[in-house]
């Protein structure tokens, strides 16, 4: 596999650098398309001007048409000529004009030519040095003329579709900003319309269907829509930290950009009055900072990337600048040499908008499928809260006496203790100090067991050790210890939460405390817990005399189950037996 | 029998007639395109077998002109050529790769030398006994292109908004899992399979290697389009209706309605026209669509009336802007009546596609349409989110209230229970001791007990007096600070750091007893469990938030935090958060611990 990896880039290697040099540009049959940039010879340079030549050969036996093509953007005004044996056969001129008046009708630079068979072809190029915008020489591809269409019409429908896809996403976004209006959507939005529109103009969209006639708007809307293209991405990736990561550094350099892009603006609007070679130096400091500005875009989301918890929103945001820009800035890859121009390049084009709308859609699933599953998190969180309201009461009851209990038997208990251990410690005379002090000790014990069962009563440390259930049987059994007749049986799940416990118990507790005066012959008490309606159902039966509800016992119950909103009932059963129903809502340890 | 005898009388008198047109054509320097025949304006000689057309071009200018004649019917079986000595054949029955000039169109280039004259006959059969809808152009190069790139240009965009339609629709069936989605992309994709061969471009790009493809793929696509169309139409009625009886009747009306239809398409699209004449066809296909889409509006507006759901209304517009698209697109392959062929031939700018321009524009508005649903109903998810996360909040907020209530409640109550036993049984204890304490020779010890009693009732005071007096409620901020932490003096060295808050500033009652409770916890846990001897307690106010720092030089308290946050700790916890607080700890390592309470001033105030 390495080998293999190995001989490829020694083949790309040799076939992009190590290429030999060919004198002739052949045309013959199999002929489509192809750069010729590599066969054009310097012939002469001076100040002012410049001339190329380029020689061609017809290997087939009779005349071929061809078309040569020069990308607009790089040069004004050209002179070709084409000489057949050293003689002049045609002659264009080209300065950027009318689009009508063109001689062959194409937003690029075409000049038609018929290539004799066993001649020499030679096509001149003449052109002033500050009319060229690349820095070298220019960049041509020969077409034949059927090849030239059939490119053309794949070529502009492949265009279309990459603006089909941008206009009904911006339209989405459109609505999407002004239904939420939230500033980030904005930056977003002005972003992605100036970058269309920077498109529309880079690639003489705009000049073709728009303003034909006027070469002048186009090439001074071609300058400053760059700049305009950088504001705006800098002033989105601006909005796009803000809501993730605080740096006011970082903010404050991503603002000195935009005021430099500004300043570029208004000096492009200057330099329409000044001499060309200021143009020149113009155009080569735009692109310096067209690339410092992408390079800091991409290397902070690289950076924010790392530093963030919502990543996958991150990595698509930066493919779609990235795919987005590399459009924009490579509009033409038919002109590219070998690798970039013919391979990658025209693939990674033409399939651009694809990969876009791809990106796009596959974080609208991702963000879609989020907010969904924030909305069932938030649903079932909604649902446990509304469920722990009526807990809240009791739980912050519960807190204060655990509180309370702990307080009194860590702090004053202990102290207390203390205080009986120096007591003995006192050896006293006299025999009534002496009996004095032993009444003093019986009022302590008598204070610490005071403090002891307060303490216990606030919170069982039965409860609190073994659970609900060992601590209703400890207290059931105590009851039944002075020789009351009492049957209990529980059914409590294990996940009941500790709020539901202590209240279970209390209620118990209090009715336990309520019968322990009252006596009755016979008791039964049963509990159950249904967790798969969260109810908690207790039935109580004795036998003697109807329950009193003015008793502060009973009146407590009562009040705790009106707060829960559940049931109490009262039933007779026959003349002596009677039987308490409650049902009052439990809460269970749920884990979402 | 008497029948067949008519039908093959009308074919004699109808079908095999051949329509002439001859033309002379100048090309001068300003000559851009020119239209020698088009149908449309021209539709009553149009249900001719065979279309003859002699042209007379003539160069007058010095130059070679390059000019293109294109038929403009994408779907023409055979045309023949005659260029002088040379004939050339186009049409669909060769494949698309062995096209000499490949366009979406059949279009034969001429090159005319100067001042030349040049005669050119040209045969366009009608495979079809109906109408034939074609137009013959003939352009300079410079237009031809233009209008070439002009017309791929849109057909990419009109691709690319239906592209990302479709891209659309398949995102919200996957997180919404309706069917209706899966459903709509069929008709969305079939309409895709017509445009496709009706502008050329399938053929151009898709199914170039197959003429049999190109002369079929549109039965497919209209059986396609139609049952998807009638699925989604019944699919959606059948859930609205709630009439079992309604639901059949309109089941089987749209099975009868399918059926004849397709009899109808099959009859067309195989030739085999039996006894229906040419326009009959277009009455009747177009009066099936019109009862179709009549039944359909019917049902949209009752059962609007009786559930008065909005996805009707959508439903409904989007099946009008059908209706008219199928009217205007059936209109252009039949040519029949008047007005329809000046909306067919109805152009926002000059184009060679065969299409009509109207369905294009009509298309899209649906896109657009169908977009702005989807998108509401995304905003609407987005809000039914920020709304859940607002009640949540609400709940939490109601929740932690009610929490402290109870806690207040009970505080009270075990306060009395406290004052009436224990309490009054030290006070007794003490008063006991004091009498011992005269007689008493061991003066020290019995003092120092006494000591120990007082600190006792103190702390009991501290479990049990703290509830709320009202005043502490209209309370300044300083002055709340200053008695909250006030029995710190007793055994700690306390520096108050409060000069940057103003002396007027009162905080809400709520907040008051909330920061009144966590100051107190604070202090009685330094008290207990700090070894600490000095403590400083700041305040920092600006625009936004209130900050309360308390920190002491103690180390008691870092393993008070270690055992998995005691109650105290839970309590002030739980106070911030009422006050949508923030509480930080910093523990320097046994060198004392800070405090920190940041809390929004909007919502103290």
């Amino acid at each position: 596999m390495k080998y293999y990896i190995l001989y490829t880039l020694l083949f790309l290697w040799t076939g992009v650098v190590a290429s030999p040099a060919e004198m002739s540009f052949i045309v013959n049959k199999s002929m489509r398309c192809k750069p010729a940039s590599k066969y054009l010879v310097l012939l002469k340079k001076t100040e002012d001007t410049s001339i190329y030549m380029l020689e061609l050969k017809n290997t087939e036996t009779k005349k071929e048409a061809i078309l040569l093509e020069i990308p607009i953007q790089q040069i004004d005004k050209i002179n070709v000529q084409q000489f057949v044996n050293n003689k002049l056969v045609k002659k264009y001129f080209f300065s950027s004009k009318k689009l009508s008046e063109r001689i062959y009708y194409d937003r690029n630079i075409i000049f038609p030519f018929d290539i004799n068979q066993n001649k020499i072809n030679r096509i001149y190029f003449i052109f002033h040095n500050n009319d060229i915008h690349d820095f070298f020489k220019p960049e041509v591809l020969i077409w034949k003329k059927d090849a030239k269409i059939a490119r053309t019409e794949a070529l502009e429908m492949t265009r279309g579709v990459f603006y089909g896809i941008l206009i009904l996403y911006t339209f989405i976004c459109f609505l999407l900003t002004i239904l939420l209006g939230i500033r980030n959507y904005y930056y977003y939005l002005i972003y992605l319309i100036i970058g269309i529109v920077y498109l529309f103009v880079k690639n003489n969209l705009g000049n073709e269907l728009l303003w034909p006639d006027y070469p002048t708007v186009d090439i001074f809307l071609k300058k400053i829509m760059l700049s305009l293209y950088l504001i705006a991405s800098i002033l989105f990736l601006r909005g796009f930290l803000s809501r993730r990561i605080k740096l006011q550094q970082l903010q404050n350099v991503l603002r000195y950009f935009i005021y430099f892009g500004l300043l570029l603006i208004f000096v492009s609007l200057l330099i329409g009055l000044l001499s060309a070679p200021a143009q020149k130096t113009f155009i080569i400091i735009q692109n310096v900072f067209a690339i410092v500005c992408l390079t800091t875009v991409i290397i902070t989301f690289i950076f924010v990337y790392f530093n963030i918890n919502d990543r996958s929103l991150v990595l698509f945001t930066l493919l779609y600048f990235i795919s987005f820009s590399f459009f924009l800035f490579y509009p033409q890859p038919e002109f590219g040499r070998d690798v970039f121009g013919v391979y990658l390049g025209q693939i990674y084009t033409y399939s651009n908008a694809f990969i876009i709308a791809t990106i796009i859609s596959i974080s609208t699933v991702y963000r879609v499928k989020k907010i969904i599953k924030d909305n069932e998190q938030l649903k079932k969180e909604m649902s446990l809260l509304n469920s722990h309201n009526n807990f809240s009461l009791i739980e912050g009851q519960q807190n204060e006496r655990i509180r309370v209990s702990r307080e009194l038997h860590d702090g004053v208990g202990i102290m207390m203790s203390a205080l009986k251990m120096k007591m003995s410690l006192l050896k006293p005379k006299e025999l009534k100090s002496k009996n004095d002090i032993l009444k003093l000790t019986t009022e302590i014990d008598i204070i610490c067991d005071t403090i002891r069962v307060f303490s216990h009563s606030l919170l069982s440390p039965t409860l609190k050790k073994f659970g609900l259930q060992v601590a209703l049987k400890d207290l059931l059994e105590e009851y039944k210890k002075n020789g009351r007749s009492l049957s209990y049986n529980f059914n409590i799940p294990e996940n009941l939460s500790p709020v539901s416990q202590q209240l279970i118990y209390d209620l118990i507790r209090k009715f336990i405390q309520y019968f322990s005066e009252k006596k009755p012959e016979q008791l039964t008490i049963s509990i159950y817990i249904i967790a798969s309606i969260k109810e908690a159902q207790i039935r109580i039966q004795y036998t003697g005399t109807s329950i009193d509800v003015n008793n502060e016992q009973i009146k407590s119950v009562i009040s705790i189950i009106d707060l829960l909103t559940g049931k109490f009932q009262i039933n007779l059963l026959n003349a002596w037996n009677f039987r308490i129903h409650m049902e009052l809502p439990v809460l269970l340890e749920e884990k979402f | 029998m008497k029948n067949k005898l008519i039908y093959i009388l009308f074919s004699l008198l109808i079908f095999q007639i051949t329509i002439g047109i001859s033309k002379e054509i100048l090309i001068d320097s300003n000559f851009t395109d020119i239209d020698i025949y088009n149908s449309l304006t021209n539709h009553k000689n149009s249900n001719a077998s065979k279309f003859v057309f002699e042209i007379k071009i003539k160069n007058k200018i010095k130059n070679e002109q390059q000019l293109y004649i294109s038929i403009i019917n994408p779907t023409i079986d055979r045309i023949v050529i005659y260029d002088g000595k040379d004939s050339v054949v186009l049409g669909d029955l060769i494949p698309f790769t062995k096209r000499k000039f490949k366009h979406t169109n059949h279009v034969y280039p001429i090159v005319l030398k100067e001042y030349n004259t040049r005669k050119i006959k040209l045969i366009v059969y009608n495979q079809y006994k109906k109408s034939l809808n074609f137009r013959v152009n003939i352009c300079s190069e410079n237009t031809f292109i233009k209008t070439t790139n002009h017309d791929n240009f849109f057909n990419g965009i009109f691709y690319g908004i239906l592209f990302m339609y479709i891209l659309l629709l398949i995102c919200f069936y996957i997180f919404s899992k309706n069917n209706f989605f899966i459903i709509y992309l069929c008709i969305i994709f079939f309409m895709m399979l017509l445009y496709f061969q009706y502008n050329g471009t399938g053929y151009q790009y898709m199914w170039f290697y197959s003429s049999s493809a190109q002369k079929y793929i549109s039965i497919i696509a209209i059986i396609g389009y139609l049952t998807a169309h009638i699925s989604f139409i019944r699919g959606f009625f059948s859930i609205q209706i709630k009439y079992v009886f309604s639901r059949y009747i309109l089941k089987i009306f749209l099975y009868i309605l399918i059926c004849i239809g397709l009899l109808l398409l099959y009859k067309l699209y195989t030739h085999s026209y039996g006894y229906i004449l040419s326009n009959s066809f277009y009455f009747i296909i177009n009066g099936i669509f019109l009862i179709y889409g009549f039944l359909v509006i019917c049902l949209c507006i009752y059962t609007y009336i009786e559930s008065g759901r909005r996805e009707i209304i959508w439903v409904l517009t989007g099946f009008i802007v059908h209706i008219i698209s199928w009217i205007v697109f059936i209109n252009n392959e039949f040519i029949t009546i008047e007005w329809l062929n000046y909306l067919t031939n109805y152009k926002l700018f000059s184009s060679n596609i065969f299409v009509p321009q109207l369905n294009y524009y009509i298309t899209m508005l649906e896109m657009f349409m169908i977009t702005v649903f989807i998108t509401i109903n995304y905003h609407k998810l987005i809000l039914q989110n920020s709304i859940s996360i607002k009640r949540l909040d609400f709940l939490q907020k109601r929740n932690i209230n009610t929490f402290v209530l109870g806690q207040e409640v009970e505080r009270e109550k075990i306060s009395e229970e406290i004052e009436k036993n224990i309490s009054k049984d030290i006070q007794n204890l003490k008063k006991s001791l004091h009498e011992i304490n005269k007689i008493e020779i061991e003066k020290e010890k019995v003092s120092s007990m006494l000591i120990e009693i007082d600190k006792t009732l103190t702390d009991i005071k501290n479990i049990t007096s703290n509830y709320i007096t009202p005043d502490i409620q209209e309370m300044k901020l300083i002055e709340l600070i200053n008695t909250s932490t006030d029995k710190l003096f007793y055994k700690i060295n306390t520096t108050y750091n409060l000069s940057n808050i103003p002396v007027s500033l009162r905080l809400n009652a709520l907040a008051n007893i909330n920061l009144y409770r966590i100051l107190q916890e604070i202090s009685n846990n330094a008290l207990k469990h700090s070894a600490a001897e000095n403590i400083t307690i700041t305040g920092i106010k600006d625009n936004k938030s209130l900050q309360i720092k308390i920190s002491d030089d103690g180390i008691g308290f870092v393993e008070n935090i270690n055992k998995s946050k005691g109650i105290g700790l839970m309590n002030i916890e739980s106070r911030m958060n009422s006050l949508n607080g923030n509480l930080y700890i910093i523990s320097n390592n046994k060198k004392g611990i800070t405090l920190n309470l940041i809390m929004p001033l909007k919502d103290i105030i």
